[in-house]
């Protein structure tokens, strides 16, 4: 069974480093390599020195043909012992360097790179104590050394768990937003799971194998690997245990991968729907021709009403009225078809979130004048923004917040602006009291040229860029929306000074 | 070495001289013993031909080959333990020194190792309750004729596989002395015996500190390139290689009588074996899922008529146990000379015999 386990281990880590490009899946992958390593190396000691832990054979081996195969491996103890010495050495390492990778506590975060190599430093030093000629050197004759090393090495490793398990609970409990918490319960879990598994063998000390200093490891009373360390219930729980939480990490990695992988996905595909540009083009020419022949008979029938003797006055003032609203139709239209493409040129300027909850809520006013904007602000930080851009953004995202409270028959209609800091991100929300998006359309909401209102006055362009927007200033968009409770729209912006104070 | 060859005339002389293990001879030939143990079987022995004991289950390690395992599997299938009331719980091993880690973290009751864990028994790790055969002969440092070893001495700068404190060690060391050599003239690499047995063959070592039956399989798979560097009967003249069953010393303390039905039932199966070692091999290869020709082949692999002559005879065996502890004393094993009496429980040998001889 634990071979089975094994494997699948294995394939969940290369799936997972196939999926994914960035250093926390690479360090949980350190994790689960250096778990492998150490679990295969103990597997076939066991297999060859027999004992009591050999009796599991089911568990151990699945079948007696791979113990028996494994019994007969060339290996020698030397070598098997130093790389079971190399995976007990390194998975706490991984471990602690997930751990900074995730944490946002300003004091480790400036120093993450130094902090990077002084975590190092211990395991190097543990595997070049475990190093057999070492080893040996060490020990020989000087007995007395081995029951503290022993005891350092695996105090040093518990340290090293620990303190990783306490910066992803901090950060845990520090997470606030319901979308970064499910993402990172993920993680922790996933974290938990392969340490549980882990610590299981790696209390028990590697040198063991190296067979020398016997006489010692047995007045210490070192536990050995081939000794069941559960009875035989425990056994069988462990086995159970170990399956679950490798599927529960399995499948927690490969969500993890997926919430990432589906966000690149998206991009991707937004990408090439905008690419096709021509379907946007030919919407718009479509729309401004109909637009242009409605100009043209408005046109003749000004040029009919001008040519009659006397001017039909009352004619030609409504043919100029039309003309005017066709005029300006098509201005609207060619500016949010502007601002949707030529919006690469943005200047980032240091904006105090006051300041900018502002500008967007006096433009929301600009479009409904009488409806009010509850304005929450937890922060006063200053954010990195094109005021202009990033304010009409979301203005954008009210007002579609307004709209969708008045078309779900709000008696009233409320939309919220909230702007709080959560660890490295200043998060503006957008929430409203509207009927909630379906889920299917979750994802179709942001692709341009979407729309679920009239067509005549809304293009499609509004999320797509909010969206573009939002990703221009380095930040992500995300939303949050109960069926008939309301929406929330985030923008999360990067946090522009790590070092300046709440 | 004066005392050592006095101690093994005196063994070997033994063997002669002695027609029968008389009930006479044993009992006056016994050392000083605990003065309360015994009564708990004197007194059990005449009160029926069949007396009843309390059943206990006790967990038993082994090694795979005749040597270890044979009395042990003898004994269960002839069901010479539960006639004492034992039922036994078996556990595999593939060497001594495993085998007392696991009894020292209380895995295991009671193991039979073969005579380089002895070592660990007079270091005090454990205590030997009784002798399972006299000189083992199953240890061979096997060298591969293909990589130009056709003499102990070829294995100057060689490597060799060799599993630490085990009996082939011993073996090794006393090869390599006996042409001026030490250890430390080859390169060792520390391997389990199935492990450099695929090695030799494989080519990967020079030669393997080797012990029966992988020492049957190599002779099988090597063929003409298989040479015998040395075993236990080239060193028969100055040297002794015993095997025993041992527990720790709290065991013995809290198990007395457990010890005593344990060595008891064994004596009945070293008979047993002696009589009929081809039906031992049958039964083993069926229990330890081995091919039966390679256990008929390794039928030869320990002395096992001697030990039905002196069981009875604790000067005899104290004389093997010391001239054992001057092989360790003379390779460096050990340092320092220890009393056998110290991790040698003669007094449960002696009552386990006089049950038996009284049931006879």
């Amino acid at each position: 069974m634990l071979i089975l386990v094994l494997i699948l281990c294995l394939g969940t880590a290369v799936y997972v480093a196939l999926r994914r490009r960035d250093v926390l899946a690479l360090y949980l992958l350190g994790m689960s390599v250096s778990n492998l390593v150490m679990l295969a190396g103990i597997v076939i000691y066991i297999a060859k020195m027999g004992g009591t832990a050999a009796q599991q054979r089911a568990f151990l081996f699945l079948v007696p043909g791979i113990q028996t195969w494994l019994q007969f491996l060339p290996l020698s103890m030397d070598k098997l012992g130093f790389v079971v010495a190399i995976g007990r050495s390194l998975f706490p390492l991984f471990a602690l360097l997930a751990a900074l990778e995730t944490t946002m506590i300003p004091f480790f975060r400036r120093r993450l790179k130094s902090l990077r190599i002084l975590a190092c430093i211990p395991p190097a030093l543990w595997l070049t104590y475990y190093s057999p000629a070492v080893f040996r050197t060490l020990i020989g004759g000087r007995l007395w050394v081995l029951p503290v090393l022993i005891n350092l090495v695996l105090a040093g490793i518990v340290a090293y768990l620990a303190a990783a398990a306490a910066l992803m609970v901090l950060e845990y409990r520090a997470t606030t937003m319901p979308v970064f918490k499910k993402n990172f319960r993920y993680v922790l879990l996933c974290f938990l799971s392969i340490s549980i598994l882990y610590l299981l063998y790696a209390v028990k000390d590697p040198a063991q194998i190296y067979n020398m200093f016997i006489s010692e490891y047995i007045r210490l009373g070192v536990t050995t690997y081939i000794s069941s360390t559960l009875p035989a219930v425990g056994w069988s729980v462990l086995g159970l245990c170990t399956v679950f939480f490798v599927v529960l990490g399995s499948y927690n990695m490969v969500r993890y991968t997926q919430i990432s992988y589906d966000d690149e996905r998206q991009d991707m595909m937004l990408q090439r729907k905008f690419d096709a540009a021509g379907v946007g083009t030919s919407v718009f020419v479509h729309g401004v021709k109909n637009q242009l022949l409605s100009s043209r008979v408005l046109h003749k029938k000004l040029s009919r009403a001008l040519a009659e003797e006397p001017p039909d006055v009352e004619r030609v003032r409504a043919c100029a009225a039309q003309l005017n609203d066709l005029n300006e139709g098509m201005l609207r239209r060619m500016d949010e078809l502007y601002r949707a493409v030529k919006n690469n040129a943005i200047t980032l300027t240091p904006v105090t979130v006051d300041q900018l909850a502002l500008t967007a809520v006096e433009r929301f006013h600009g479009k409904y004048p009488d409806q009010p904007v509850v304005v929450e602000l937890e922060t006063h930080r200053l954010v990195l923004a094109d005021l202009a851009h990033l304010s009409e953004a979301i203005c954008n995202l009210l007002c579609n917040g307004y709209e969708a409270a008045v078309q779900a028959g709000r008696e009233t209609p409320r939309v919220t602006l909230r702007v709080r800091g959560e660890r490295m991100w200043t998060v503006v929300e957008a929430a409203d009291n509207g009927g909630g998006i379906p889920a299917e359309l979750q994802n179709k909401i942001f692709e341009p040229f979407f729309t679920s209102k009239n067509t005549n006055h809304n293009w499609g362009m509004g999320l797509y860029y909010v969206r573009k927007i939002v990703k221009s200033h380095l930040g992500r968009l995300r939303l949050e929306s109960r069926p008939e409770e309301g929406t929330s729209f985030f923008i999360m912006l990067p946090l522009y000074d790590a070092h300046q104070k709440e | 070495m004066k005392k050592k060859l006095l101690a093994l005339a005196l063994a070997c002389g033994m063997i002669f001289s002695l027609a029968a293990c008389g009930n006479d001879s044993a009992g006056n030939n016994t050392p000083a013993t605990n003065s309360e143990t015994p009564e708990a079987v004197s007194s059990e022995a005449p009160e029926s031909q069949a007396p009843s004991y309390e059943p206990a289950t006790v967990r038993v390690a082994y090694m795979p080959n005749l040597g270890s395992a044979g009395s042990l599997f003898v004994g269960i299938s002839q069901g010479f333990f539960e006639e004492v009331g034992l039922t036994v719980e078996t556990f595999e091993f593939q060497g001594g020194p495993a085998e007392i880690a696991a009894m020292a973290s209380g895995d295991i009751d009671i193991s039979q190792i073969g005579h380089g864990a002895h070592s660990l028994c007079i270091q005090g790790q454990a205590k030997i309750f009784q002798m399972d055969h006299t000189t083992s002969l199953s240890d061979v440092v096997v060298g591969n004729r293909a990589k130009g070893i056709e003499t102990i001495e070829d294995l100057k700068g060689k490597t060799v596989a060799v599993a630490s404190g085990t009996s082939s060690e011993i073996i090794l060391q006393q090869a390599l002395a006996r042409a001026g050599m030490t250890i430390d003239d080859i390169n060792t690499v520390e391997m389990t015996v199935d492990g450099m047995t695929t090695a030799l063959v494989s080519g990967q070592i020079d030669a393997a500190a080797s012990w029966s039956p992988n020492t049957v399989t190599l002779q099988n798979t090597l063929g003409d390139d298989y040479v015998n560097l040395g075993c236990n009967a080239d060193f028969l003249d100055s040297a002794i290689f015993p095997s025993s069953y041992i527990c720790t010393p709290q065991y013995a303390e809290e198990n007395h009588d457990i010890l005593v039905r344990f060595a008891q039932a064994l004596d009945k199966a070293h008979d047993w074996r002696a009589e009929h070692p081809e039906e031992m091999a049958k039964i083993l290869a069926a229990e330890l899922d081995a091919p039966e020709d390679t256990m008929l082949q390794a039928v030869g692999e320990a002395d096992w008529y001697t030990i039905t002559e002196v069981c009875g005879d604790m000067e005899a065996i104290k004389t093997v146990y010391e001239t054992q502890q001057g092989i360790f004393l003379n390779n460096g094993t050990i340092t320092e000379e220890v009393p056998v009496e110290d991790y040698v429980l003669f007094d449960v040998m002696q009552e386990a015999y006089d049950a038996y001889a009284a049931a006879k």
